[in-house]
């Protein structure tokens, strides 16, 4: 660690925020073995959410967001993976979802996702992926889909505030899909991540940041009307301040990537509670969240994951890739980033402790894939050095 | 640069020149920059045993500049003596180039035993010599001659990746910055090619482009790439080197230069029938790609490809209704409305589901109040089962309007995808049962991430060639949707697949 990095993070221990005093709350997780996206998917689903108490009971009546994660561009593929089967939210996961939630009663189920640096509808990112949106849109009732990286269909953008003033930003501004809707999924994939060691429920809110503001081609000011860009200069790196119409980050925030998004990520989940998460890991990759990054390689640990608490639901999967959910800074998966899992734990979102955890189903022992073990060696021209 | 109009042109010209751009002498070095490298080489061509790397290779004909209409014409033309008389030994055709006002050229290149000029000035033919007008595609059209060559070219190439003589990356003064097109920024001349054999149907092209001077490091792949980049749309690149590999190949060296390129010109004449299918697309791009909408019709032309859509150019002066078969969206370039049996056809084509996109000046094709507005730049009517999208304003960002359009069309509609290819273009051609991916990468090398194509033709077969070493190999194809895909091994510059029912 070089010296200015012992310094940022100095000084993010020292703006960090005083942790809840009562613990975390704890819920049930539910863990299945699913070996294809083929018939066995739906009826795996469907249990599984009974197991955690019935989809009913959360969707009857309401509006569900679902946030997918379809990260990248749409034409990226590990090797000659297709994005489903690597790096992104399988589509007969989300159809079987939206089915069960049409099947339960909910009024209306929109699917939603910040599409790489552009303002075209998810379907037409889902048509160039070699996806058919159909699929998704005739699984159940009413199905819509939103692009989150911009203004979109809204009028505004809407305020999100994490508990504490929130260890990064004091407020969020994000697309109006996020506050319109009874009900709010995480629809997920099990993976590794570069920087923040796993991406699963959680990590996958950082995606719902509109670029517009907190893109690499945001304006100083006023949000750009298109998306241009990633997250890297504002959210992983700090190097400049998101567009003015969002408050800046707080004073002395640390300046690393491993730190800055995993703070980002607690305080996005705290600020918009995930009502349900269902994490996809039947197909996936290891050794990070895209095929950009070094040593990855297409894996198959049949598994799926749903929980009712975020925070739970990861610490299971963390678990189930091979890692130890109370594992911090230093230690895999968090080699080189805080625990995104122990601080959204003492935003009080809930408990990464397993002794906590209900497991329901296909015991952590059983289902266990050391992602680890899987790494690609990289091609010559990735090698440095 | 003068006009060439309607040049009749009676002789019957040898359709099997094979040529070689050949720079040297006293007028290339009065207009070459000031590069050491550069004139050396220009000197070293002048040198008639600089002849000899072509033995037995498939070039048989060199083009030299002949008169530029200076008074170095002269000295010039005498200088190359030696040259012509070397190539006349090796049964080598000499071919003169000829710009600017030169009325004397004609003559002079027949008096010293040149087989042809290819010029871009009006010069009638003397005794046997053969005129070969060097047009733009857009003077193609009015043009008898059955071959002619394209002034306007563009050396294919990501310019960013790049180093110029200077040492900076990119030759354009060392600018890292993409394109407006996310993807990396592509120079080809693809589209050129295809506007020029839509302008004028069955004629042969010879394409002009020549490798930038101020750049350095030139591959052997860079330049099968320049070969595929006009032979995968039905032209001929006119082989030319940068001035270090002309000084290398005076000398006997380059060969592996010169196999390749003799590699790629052998591998595309075994292929001749291929690479005149017509494109299988679902976008027509429908103009007269002249005057006042040359631009925005020729960026169209240009920046499509980067989105890998498939489109048909129709020139309107050429217009069929039954052009419009097996489209599904059409763009109305020029400013002015469409009238006659354009606009009928276009209007029978949007009753019959088709999706018309035109100008705010086409405003007079639609009526009433807009079914829905599209992203604020296009107001949409319903119209039968069609629909037509009207511009809000003029058009200016080609770029925009090329999203725009792949969007309005939807890719549901997508003829083409590709996966891990933001650096290639792709043509995709065919006939009933039969089609052919051309995929050109402009990186020209392999990348370690392997890419994947999705064609929305249910083929049963497929079967892929490279430049590398790669023949006719059978591949696995995935049924995908309405489509199939296949996927590709790691490939350089070129690789073709042809898919069968």
């Amino acid at each position: 660690m070089t010296r200015r990095e012992w310094l940022s993070l100095s000084a993010a221990a020292a703006m960090a925020r005083p942790a809840f005093s009562a613990p975390a709350p704890a819920s049930p997780v539910a863990v299945a073995r699913c070996r294809s996206y083929g018939p066995e998917l739906t009826t795996t689903l469907s249990k599984m959410f009974d197991q955690i108490g019935g989809l009913g009971k959360l969707v009857a009546g309401k509006t569900v967001a679902m946030k997918v994660n379809l990260t990248g561009g749409p034409s990226q593929r590990l090797a000659h993976v297709g994005a489903e089967s690597a790096h992104w939210t399988h589509p007969a996961v989300i159809a079987a979802t939206v089915h069960l939630m049409s099947k339960a009663g909910a009024r209306r189920v929109r699917i939603l996702e910040s599409s790489w640096s552009t303002t075209e509808p998810i379907e037409e990112t889902m048509y160039a992926a070699n996806w058919d949106p159909s699929l998704i849109l005739n699984a159940g009732g009413k199905v819509e889909m939103e692009n989150t990286n911009f203004l979109g269909q809204g009028k505004r953008y809407h305020k999100f505030t994490p508990p504490n003033g929130g260890y990064m930003f004091k407020e969020y501004l994000l697309n109006h899909s996020y506050e319109d809707c009874d009900v709010f999924v995480s629809c997920a994939k099990l993976k590794e991540h570069i920087t923040t060691g796993v991406t699963i429920a959680m990590k996958n809110l950082f995606g719902i940041t509109p670029c517009t503001i907190y893109g690499d081609g945001a304006p100083v000011d006023e949000p750009s009307l298109v998306p241009k860009g990633g997250r890297s200069a504002v959210m992983h790196d700090g190097r400049r301040a998101p567009a003015k119409i969002a408050v800046p980050e707080h004073p002395g925030s640390p300046r690393q990537a491993g730190a800055r998004i995993p703070r980002v990520v607690a305080d996005l989940v705290a600020a918009r509670p995930i009502h349900l998460s269902i994490v996809d890991g039947i197909e996936t990759m290891s050794a990070g969240e895209g095929p950009w990054c070094p040593g990855v390689l297409p894996i198959k640990p049949d598994l799926l994951i749903v929980g009712l608490n975020p925070v739970c639901t990861d610490a299971v999967g963390t678990a189930l890739m091979g890692y130890d959910p109370m594992a911090d800074r230093g230690t895999p998966p968090f080699q080189i980033s805080d625990s995104t899992l122990r601080l959204a734990e003492e935003h009080g979102v809930g408990t990464r402790d397993l002794k906590r955890i209900e497991v329901i189903g296909l015991p952590i022992s059983e289902g266990r894939f050391e992602f680890a073990k899987y790494r690609a060696p990289m091609p010559a021209f990735m090698r440095r050095g | 640069m003068p006009v060439l109009l309607a040049v009749r042109v009676e002789v019957s010209l040898s359709s099997d020149w094979t040529p070689l751009r050949w720079p040297c002498g006293p007028l290339d070095l009065e207009q070459s920059k000031d590069i050491q490298a550069v004139k050396e080489a220009l000197t070293a061509w002048l040198d008639p045993k600089a002849l000899s790397f072509l033995e037995g290779g498939p070039v048989n004909a060199i083009l030299v500049s002949w008169a530029g209409g200076t008074a170095t014409d002269a000295k010039q033309q005498a200088a190359l003596q030696p040259v012509i008389a070397e190539a006349k030994k090796r049964n080598i055709a000499v071919l003169g180039r000829v710009t600017g006002e030169a009325p004397n050229a004609a003559k002079a290149a027949a008096a010293a035993g040149l087989s042809a000029i290819v010029t871009d000035t009006v010069v009638p033919s003397v005794g046997g010599l053969k005129v070969i007008p060097a047009v733009t595609p857009q003077q193609a059209a009015g043009i008898g001659s059955p071959l002619m060559a394209l002034t306007k070219s563009t050396w294919p190439r990501i310019p960013t990746q790049w180093r110029a003589r200077d040492g900076k990356r990119g030759d354009s003064g060392g600018a890292t910055g993409g394109g407006p097109t996310g993807a990396p920024w592509v120079e080809s001349s693809g589209w050129i090619c295809s506007l020029a054999t839509a302008k004028a149907p069955g004629k042969k092209f010879w394409l002009l482009s020549e490798p930038p001077e101020d750049v350095i490091g030139y591959r052997p792949a860079t330049y099968q790439l320049a070969v595929a980049d006009a032979a995968a749309y039905g032209a001929h690149w006119v082989v030319a080197f940068d001035a270090d590999t002309r000084k290398a190949l005076a000398s006997g060296g380059a060969k592996d230069t010169w196999k390749a390129v003799a590699d790629a010109k052998q591998f595309f004449a075994a292929r001749k029938a291929c690479l005149q299918r017509p494109e299988i697309a679902r976008l027509g791009i429908l103009s007269d790609f002249d005057g006042p909408n040359e631009f925005i019709a020729e960026e169209m032309l240009n920046l499509t490809p980067r989105r890998a859509v498939p489109y048909r150019i129709m020139d309107l002066p050429k217009f069929k209704p039954t052009s419009l078969s097996g489209l599904k969206a059409v763009v109305w370039i020029d400013e002015k409305e469409p009238s006659g049996s354009a606009r009928s056809a276009l209007t029978a084509f949007v009753a019959d589901g088709g999706v018309l996109i035109a100008p705010a000046s086409s405003a007079g094709l639609v009526s009433g109040k807009p079914a829905s507005n599209f992203e604020g730049r296009f107001n949409v009517y319903n119209l039968g089962k069609g629909k037509v999208a009207i511009a809000s304003e003029p058009w200016s960002d080609p770029w925009v309007l090329c999203a725009d359009t792949h969007l309005l069309l939807s890719r549901k509609h997508d003829m083409v995808r590709t996966f891990n290819a933001g650096s290639c273009n792709v043509r995709f051609t065919g006939t009933p049962g039969k089609g052919y991916l051309h995929v050109l990468s402009f990186t020209a090398r392999t990348f370690g991430y392997p890419a994947s194509f999705y064609v929305a033709q249910p083929y049963k077969t497929a079967r892929w060639s490279t430049l590398d070493s790669v023949q006719d190999q059978p591949i696995e194809i995935k049924p995908k949707g309405p489509g199939v895909e296949v996927h590709l091994p790691d490939f350089g510059p070129y690789a073709l697949v042809e898919f069968g029912a």
